[in-house]
């Protein structure tokens, strides 16, 4: 029938609080809380309750941007992973950060911190939830 | 008493009276609610004070009945109904956000403990198919002593209580009978972008106006505020007014409209 | 200093808003302390728009509309009629003075019971005092003109 609850945790912040998020029919049509969660109780923040949103937003991105003559220009996955390793490599540890985001899985977020600090060699890394 | 629950719904889907069946589901610990459609799913159908059936998924703006009877036009569904999720259904039923044809009520009365927990004075759907019907909490505490409070004390509460507020809008989405697009404790007009807390008293008055004539006394607002405000004493306070001026009460008949849903004179009081 | 009540009035343009203004052309006088709002009938006042005045610098709302069974839009003061009275709860339940709004139907040739409306209701919240929510909006914009 289509119409099926899948249990997470808010991406937002470091509370953790439950969420149900509403799945019909292959979409994610909304959010509620779980009451039964130790963290959040069936509460959440007006992030939480917004948390689905992001999924389905249409300003998400859908192919790599590079920037060329002032603009972002689609490419293709080749083109932009070539020219960023080549641009990392050539700016060296101490000029290169990175940040990353609450939109993110936390699987996401530490590979990102692990390509930063193991493989480039640099401290420089944050988070969008720090702003 | 769940047992008997599950059995009944699982003879209403063997005998084809309905195709699915709405109710809460025992998902690891946590309960959400579910449509059935097998006997096996069905036993994990449950019943739990603090979830409810009824709500509004934005940006969907449409509840799940409402979604599912959308997509399968002539679907019927048994919905598992306490006392407070009949009275949000019928009202859902006559604002439209959902429609009564194809769907058989499966209503369960809660026990007295069930209604001491949620503070309920009807804990009971019109007519149960399980459970017998108790009496409810006759009043509620916490209404006697904000009753008896002078004006400027009521003041100072509420200064207190709703300066406390986060704006999560966690009242109005919880709400089962909250479903506006465009909802008017967002409207900048009235509401002031950015600012916390949000514009007393003017904010949560907007909630307990809009409400007044539709609350299901379920709960769903104070148990969503983080802040514990007692958000309920507000809703109760005018739902008794509806009915002491129009002899109104949500959700107690489908066929009743409110007396602010239709442009008719009605038998209000003046001043 | 004593005390001046800023009243705000939604005056229906059929009846009360030209009740008003034929009191004026009268020359009838009448206190200075209330501010004007010409709507289109008073069924177009919503609850909101009230409670909006009286935290945003108002000591009391007055709304004013056709007699019963003279509206302009036939049905319009009747929503009117039903909205005030539970208003007026939610005020109470807040523990804001009910009597600060007051609904009263006033014709287009009762230039003199305008007055007497106004006076009256003046004379009440002076005695009321001062309005406790008045300033309770984060919104300032209206404050500095009433």
């Amino acid at each position: 029938m289509a119409s099926i609850s899948t249990l997470s945790v808010c991406p937002y912040c470091g509370a953790g609080c439950g969420l149900d998020l509403q799945v019909h029919d292959g979409r994610l049509v909304g959010v509620r809380p779980v009451p039964s969660h130790p963290v959040s109780q069936g509460k959440l923040c007006i992030k939480g309750w917004n948390a689905n949103e992001f999924v389905s937003s249409p300003e998400r991105l859908t192919v790599p941007l590079i920037r060329r003559n002032g603009t972002l220009q689609p490419a293709t996955w080749d083109e932009a992973v070539s020219l960023v390793a080549a641009r990392l490599k050539a700016a060296g540890p101490a000029r290169v950060a990175a940040l990353s985001s609450a939109k993110c899985t936390n699987e996401e977020n530490y590979l990102m911190q692990k390509l930063v600090r193991s493989v480039l060699g640099s401290n420089n890394v944050d988070h969008c939830a720090r702003l | 008493m769940i047992e008997e629950l599950r059995a009944h719904c699982k003879e209403l889907l063997a005998a084809g009276r309905v195709d699915c069946i709405y109710g809460l589901e025992d998902c690891d610990g946590a309960c959400v609610p579910r449509f059935f459609t097998t006997a096996a799913e069905l036993d994990r159908l449950v019943l739990a004070g603090k979830q409810r059936l009824f709500f509004t998924c934005r940006p969907a703006d449409r509840n799940l009945v409402a979604l599912q009877q959308a997509q399968r036009p002539g679907v019927r569904i048994g919905i598992v109904v306490r006392g407070c999720d009949e009275r949000a259904l019928l009202e859902l039923a006559k604002l439209r956000q959902l429609s009564l044809e194809g769907v058989e009520v499966i209503g369960v009365a809660c026990n007295r403990s069930q209604a001491e927990a949620c503070r309920c004075a009807r804990p009971y759907p019109r007519e149960p198919v399980l459970g017998e019907k108790v009496e409810g909490v006759a009043e509620d505490p916490a209404l006697t002593r904000f009753r008896r409070m002078r004006p400027e004390e009521r003041l100072a509460f509420w200064h207190h209580h709703l300066g406390k507020c986060i704006k999560c809008y966690g009242c109005r989405n919880a709400c089962p009978l909250c479903f506006c697009r465009e909802c008017q404790m967002e409207r900048e007009l009235f509401v002031t972008p950015g600012a916390l807390p949000p514009d007393f008293p003017l904010f949560h008055f907007v909630h307990m106006m809009h409400l007044a004539d539709r609350c299901a006394d379920c709960g769903a607002c104070e148990d969503a505020c983080p802040m514990d405000i007692p958000l309920r004493l507000l809703k109760t306070t005018m739902r008794e007014a509806v009915e002491a001026l129009f002899g109104y009460r949500p959700g107690s008949d489908p066929a009743h409209r409110s007396p602010f849903a239709d442009i008719s004179r009605g038998e209000a009081t003046h001043g | 200093m004593s005390f001046e009540p800023k009243i705000v009035a939604f005056l229906c343009n059929w009846c009360s808003y030209t009740g008003a203004d034929l009191a004026g052309t009268s020359r009838m006088h009448y206190p200075p302390n209330v501010v004007s709002i010409r709507v289109n009938c008073s069924g177009r006042v919503s609850p909101l728009m009230v409670m909006s005045a009286l935290s945003k610098g108002a000591d009391a709302v007055l709304i004013s509309g056709c007699h019963i069974g003279d509206c302009h839009y036939v049905t319009g003061n009747w929503q009117t009629e039903k909205r005030v009275p539970l208003l007026k709860k939610g005020l109470e339940a807040l523990g804001v003075d009910p009597r600060r709004v007051r609904l009263e139907w006033v014709s287009a040739s009762e230039g003199a019971r305008f007055v007497e409306v106004v006076q009256d209701f003046i004379a009440e919240i002076e005695r009321l005092g001062p309005n406790p929510i008045k300033g309770a909006s984060h919104d300032r914009r209206a404050a500095c003109s009433l």
